[in-house]
């Protein structure tokens, strides 16, 4: 077990040097970097001040252990549009982001679960087309398309949730069913495939034929089982939700790290873009870190691969 | 019947006897529909707009006409049938701007496929054939571009490279590529093992040639399913991307951006979400559909996974 931590540890901390990587390359990609960074009022000799800070007046690997010395201490420049440190400017904003992440992965895992259960015990019934049919839908519909629509719908036409902001209960829920509808889908999805698996294994019929009743034999027996499945995708949800929260966050103005990283785009707020997508992606590699783990304590089957 | 003997309900075991029989049924009825009917009229506007667009169109598009701006469509209160959807706030037939838009919209989507398809293939048959070094450098980067969720890694190259056709063409590249490797790599693990692989090494075929002429053909049909799979993808990606005002920039126009343009009249002119939105679901829908498919005539054995 030892060993699957450590490695997995060392696993991370390479993904986010990847990541570190990506986002280094990106922004040399212009051609002169100085300039993403520098005000467009900068004079020439602020540019000089400027590169000569950054180290761009050094070879590209030297630059990059520059970026990765500056990056571990959380200092991705300043922001050139609200001239403060870039990377204290995301952080203010991560934490709306990760709490209709976090609504909308529970929602999606019981809606998710539900259907996927209800479709794989009952086949050929209607549930189960219905369930298929939903979960078709769910995977072609765009998040922020279906965004734009329930705003339409059931903030200006009918008033029962605010149009925008964050503000009381009520502005949570329309963001949420638009990014969980993706989620549903997906669990869906899975927990399905997972579930017509379990059923047709000999412990589940060994319960059957020991006449539990067939509640307990799928709710207790069954599903236990196929939930590792899900757990397995959790990482990849987190990842898949906070990039639709990107969108969905643009149109109902919540002001989350995906509305703020749209408006650094527009403004070609460079450093503050650079601050968001690590962080971001620092917490995506840290919750598939922490899922992975979860997975080997509750599948030990996979410890030692 | 045996089931009666413990007292319970029967459908039980059957149903753990076989699982799901719809599922199975539906499967087997799609393989023998020779022609996806579903999937070509979900597909039918985007290819035939995308095709043949600029000529069908009823009106100029490049006219600005405010006097006739908003309209609603033909069959509502103050709509005229010539501009059958009713128009947009630039007074343009919404209609022809949708017929046009699809152009741009299937160019993004195939060019981009493509691309991430080549480096995904060719990425995925090294680390498959080759193992060792080589398999665990490509797959590292496959978790590291992985690990940062879409949308941002459009959005960073928005930044760096200036938001247009060709930057969401590059960023689709360098992100889809990692579902093919992923795939590619598992089928080379198996079909490197099977014994027309062996005996071609026995003949002194070189490594090239047993991989492009060998191996590739045999993966030939997964490609093929994941990349009309992934076709859907792009069609959202970029569509949220547009919606962002961060994808195609003018004149080009996708569905996207027209949804977007809209957007601070789209309270009033709902239409112009709601069409532009039903032609992206349909064609995302679409490739879904025929990608399921394409799977089931295919590769059967891909289909339970």
């Amino acid at each position: 077990m030892r060993r699957f931590i450590v490695k997995r540890l060392l696993l991370a901390v390479v993904t986010l040097l990847g990541v570190s990587l990506i986002v280094f390359v990106a922004a040399r990609l212009t051609g002169d970097p100085v300039l993403l960074f520098a005000p467009t009022t900068a004079t020439e000799q602020q540019l000089d001040e400027l590169r000569a800070k950054m180290g761009l007046d050094k070879p590209i690997p030297v630059q990059f252990l520059i970026f990765l010395r500056d990056a571990a201490r959380g200092d991705f420049g300043i922001s050139l549009r609200y001239s403060q440190p870039a990377m204290t400017l995301a952080l203010k904003r991560l934490g709306p982001t990760l709490e209709l992440a976090a609504y909308a992965f529970i929602l999606g895992l019981l809606g998710g679960v539900l259907l996927g259960i209800t479709s794989a015990t009952r086949p050929g019934s209607l549930r189960e087309r219905a369930g298929t049919t939903f979960a078709m839908l769910g995977l072609s519909v765009p998040g922020f398309w279906l965004a734009v629509i329930l705003m339409l719908v059931f903030a200006v036409k009918l008033h029962w949730f605010p149009t925008s902001g964050r503000e009381g209960a009520l502005s949570r829920i329309l963001p949420t069913i638009s990014v969980a509808w993706v989620a549903v889908a997906q669990i869906m999805r899975v927990t399905r495939s997972a579930m017509l698996e379990v059923l047709g294994s000999d412990y589940i019929k060994m319960a059957r034929i020991k006449g539990l009743r067939e509640r307990v034999v799928i709710w207790k027996h069954a599903l236990r089982n196929a939930l590792v499945p899900v757990l397995g995708i959790a990482g990849f949800l987190v990842a898949m939700l906070i990039g639709g929260l990107a969108l969905v966050e643009s149109v109902f103005r919540w002001p989350g790290i995906g509305s703020l990283l749209i408006e650094a785009v527009f403004a070609r707020d460079f450093p503050l873009v650079q601050a968001g997508v690590l962080l971001v992606s620092a917490v995506v590699i840290f919750i598939n870190l922490a899922v992975d783990l979860l997975y080997g304590i509750v599948d030990p089957r996979i410890r030692y691969e | 019947m045996m089931v009666r003997i413990f007292g319970r309900k029967s459908y039980g075991l059957a149903a753990a006897d076989l699982p799901d029989l719809a599922a199975l049924k539906r499967a087997a009825r799609r393989r023998r529909q020779r022609v996806p009917v579903g999937a070509i009229i979900l597909l039918g506007p985007l290819v035939i707009f995308g095709l043949f667009g600029p000529w069908i169109a009823p009106h100029d598009i490049m006219v600005v006409d405010s006097a006739n701006a908003l309209r609603p469509p033909a069959w509502m209160e103050g709509g005229s049938w010539s501009y059958l959807l009713g128009t947009d706030k630039f007074g343009r037939d919404l209609l022809s701007v949708l017929m046009v838009g699809a152009r741009t919209s299937l160019i993004v989507c195939v060019v981009g496929v493509l691309f991430a398809g080549i480096i995904g293939v060719v990425l995925g048959l090294l680390a498959g054939y080759f193992g060792k070094w080589i398999d665990n450098l490509i797959m590292r980067i496959v978790d590291v571009v992985m690990s940062i969720p879409g949308i941002l890694f459009m959005l960073l190259l928005a930044a760096a490279l200036g938001p247009g056709i060709k930057t969401i063409i590059i960023s689709m590249g360098l992100l889809m590529w990692c579902g093919y490797t992923r795939v590619m790599r598992g089928e080379v693990l198996s079909i490197k093992q099977r014994d027309f692989v062996a005996m071609a090494k026995v003949m002194g075929i070189g490594q090239s040639r047993i991989l492009i002429r060998h191996i590739l053909p045999s993966v030939g049909s997964t490609v093929i399913v994941m990349a009309t799979l992934q076709a859907g993808g792009a069609i959202m990606m970029e569509g949220g991307l547009s919606f962002l005002g961060l994808g195609v920039q003018p004149p080009y126009t996708t569905w996207g951006r027209i949804i977007a343009e809209n957007r601070n009249v789209m309270t009033t002119a709902w239409w112009v979400p709601v069409f532009a939105g039903l032609l992206l679901i349909m064609a995302i829908w679409g490739f879904n559909v025929l990608g399921d498919w394409l799977r089931d005539v295919m590769d059967p054995k891909m289909r339970r996974r």
